[in-house]
């Protein structure tokens, strides 16, 4: 699109990257749970706006797409960008989305990622039966609320004696969260993703969202899962 | 070499008190480890265990927030054992103290007489700017013994203290165990508990691991092993003092002749001869050794582990041929440093002994020294890669390569486990070379 990236905050910046921060014409905060502060913090202090989005899955990336060309004046070369990336995964996006038709999931991240990627698995064709957050505030919840669908369970902060409740009980055919629910998930026979630290990532962007597609169907066709006994 | 002395840790060596003591407490049934401090207390050594053992924990915690670091976090672990109690229905709720409870001063032993709840409560001070994991774990067994040990009357057990082992090293425990018919109380079994097997339905508890009743029985044995005499060795000394059980301190099983006095002790306690299968293990353990002997040969080794592992595996890269160059822990202990000289006399090895060092100082060492093999857990795998030399994976955690928990060092099986790890890295280093 011919933008120049001063700083990715905080991913692999140095320092030098760090103290040009606030030279940037736009700040684009993507998690929204730990970013707002200093986002508004750099507004306040050096006249700098910010503009959320999410980079997960195809219709978010290119809305962040579109909303930043907006910004910039720089349209035609967003749609060029959008066309080119998005006609080159999505024949593997379809393949994915008829294997993974109807499948339920939960989903348990840190905040943003829990809604981020209600959307994301909607375009998966697939349904988020819950979500649940460890730092979620009550912003995070009404955009849960509004994108889960009805019926889908909403809990904030579940220890592990909820988890495997949840687990057994909705029987989800996909949990996604972190290490430390991992193995908990595969001792009751339901396949995972961790979307923590991601398995084979990262899932951001188009290209991401190729490979958070792949995982997913890896994970709930692996042929071990049939082979535990007493698995219904 | 005097370690520098450095006002800065740089990569520590060890992990904190309440690390090892939930490792103690995950290996009995029906037990759970409320953390008596702040978030990062539970969530991080969670992490570990499940990096390492690649298995679920459960920890509980308190959850102490800047409210509870001023007045004091009484209610909250009120709160916390009643919320256990109802949810959980544990047997066992073992409470641990952290650097923030114990720098509160939250009287912990006095607030848990209070509770009145149908589950068994132990307290153990934890305090992580004491000591290590291993001090830890050697608390934890000990506040269990001094909690729930009661004599009644004699029985034909032995108690056997493991120390921060891992599944494969019990199962081997185990296996000699029955080869000679000995019965054994192990303190603590996690070999079922954090390799437990994928059946569904999956139990409330994860099934074995060592029962209550067990640890009030050990005060009727014939008589106790402590494998890593810093980790648990204060519980079954305290057996023998309180109990008159009498106790042997390692050393933990690790090569041959550290196998054969172990086996012997075990003998001489139970009264059961050394099982003919246990001689033939041994041979095919040296058979092994003879086999690889000019592969590993007067190649320098750095060990890396916690105090009683890294003195056994001294002796045992010795009987290989090999020669033990650096021996290093994290966990300071002058009782270390007294065993490993005692090897290097007997074995006119000349050793560098570090107490208590971090990962930068076994670097420096290893400059200085110039050694062709590392042993130590995953964080030491930049040592050996800087140093370009090999490298192979012992202690805790290991999580960078999957099986370590899986396969024993201790006993003979355990020592062929050892020739084939540290041979193949040898080798696997010089084809990559």
């Amino acid at each position: 699109m011919g933008l120049r990236i001063l700083c990715t905050f905080t991913g692999n910046a140095s320092i030098n990257d760090l103290a040009m921060a606030h030279r940037a014409k736009l700040n684009v905060m993507h998690c929204q749970r730990s970013t707002p502060y200093i986002c508004e913090l750099m507004e306040e202090k050096y006249d700098l706006p910010y503009m959320p989005v999410s980079l997960f899955g195809i219709e978010q990336t290119s809305k962040a797409l579109r909303d930043v060309a907006a910004f910039f004046g720089l349209e035609d070369q967003a749609e060029a960008v959008i066309e080119s990336e998005v006609s080159k995964i999505l024949p593997e996006i379809e393949y994915y989305k008829e294997n993974l038709k109807g499948k339920r999931v939960f989903i348990y991240q840190g905040a943003p990622r829990a809604w981020h990627w209600i959307k994301l698995m909607e375009e998966l064709g697939m349904e988020v039966i819950g979500a649940a957050t460890t730092f979620g505030h009550t912003d995070d919840y009404e955009k849960i609320v509004e994108r889960i669908g009805n019926g889908g369970l909403v809990i904030d902060n579940p220890n592990s004696v909820e988890l495997k409740e949840i687990l057994m009980k909705y029987k989800p055919d996909l949990f996604i969260s972190g290490l430390k629910e991992k193995f908990l998930a595969y001792k009751h026979g339901v396949p995972f993703v961790n979307g923590h630290s991601y398995e084979r990532g990262p899932y951001a962007v188009y290209s991401g969202f190729v490979k958070f597609a792949k995982d997913i169907h890896t994970t709930i066709n692996n042929p071990a899962w049939g082979l535990i006994e007493g698995r219904t | 070499m005097n370690q520098t002395k450095r006002s800065v840790t740089i990569n520590p060596g060890m992990l904190c008190q309440p690390i090892g003591a939930m490792q103690a407490v995950l290996g009995i049934h029906g037990a759970i480890s409320l953390v008596h401090g702040s978030q990062g207390c539970a969530a991080y050594p969670m992490r570990m265990f499940n990096r390492h053992f690649q298995e679920p924990v459960e920890i509980a915690l308190s959850s102490l927030g800047e409210d509870a670091a001023v007045f004091g976090g009484a209610d909250n672990l009120v709160k916390g054992v009643h919320t256990l109690a109802a949810r959980r229905h544990p047997e066992m709720i073992v409470v641990l103290t952290t650097c923030l409870s114990e720098t509160i001063g939250d009287d912990i032993d006095g607030i848990l007489k209070k509770i009145e709840v149908p589950v068994t409560l132990i307290p153990v001070h934890t305090p992580s700017y004491v000591g290590s994991h291993v001090t830890g774990y050697d608390n934890a067994i000990k506040a269990l013994v001094v909690h729930l040990a009661e004599q009644t009357g004699p029985t034909n057990k032995i108690n056997i203290a493991i120390g921060l082992l891992n599944p494969g090293d019990i199962r081997e425990l185990r296996s000699m165990l029955d080869k000679m018919r000995v019965k054994a109380i192990l303190l603590t079994d996690l070999s079922e508990t954090l390799d437990a097997p994928l059946i569904l339905p999956r139990p409330t508890f994860p099934n074995g691991g060592t029962t209550l009743n067990e640890i009030t029985d050990t005060a009727n044995s014939l008589g106790s092993i402590a494998m890593c005499k810093h980790a648990g060795g204060s519980a079954m000394q305290y057996l023998a003092n309180k109990h008159k059980v009498p106790v042997i301190l390692g050393a933990t099983p690790i090569g041959v002749a550290n196998t054969d006095v172990f086996l012997e002790n075990v003998s001489n306690l139970s009264g059961r001869p050394v099982a003919d299968e246990l001689r033939r293990d041994r041979g095919r353990l040296i058979d092994a050794m003879i086999d690889v002997h000019f592969k590993v040969a007067q190649k320098k080794v750095a060990i890396f582990a916690d105090p009683d592992i890294a003195s056994g595996m001294a002796r045992f890269v010795h009987e290989l041929g090999m020669e033990p160059s650096i021996i290093a822990t994290g966990t300071e202990s002058k009782e270390f440093v007294k065993d490993v000289q005692a090897i290097a006399s007997q074995t006119g090895h000349e050793m560098e002994i570090l107490s208590g060092c971090d990962l930068y100082g076994l670097h420096e060492a290893v400059k200085e020294v110039g050694v062709d093999l590392v042993m130590g857990n995953s964080h030491c795998k930049y040592i050996a890669d800087d140093e370009k030399i090999a490298f192979a994976r012992i202690g805790f955690p290991v999580f960078d390569r999957v099986g370590y928990q899986r396969r024993s060092i201790i006993g003979y099986e355990g020592g062929i486990n050892l020739v084939d790890m540290i041979t193949n890295s040898i080798l696997d280093h010089a084809d990559a070379a």
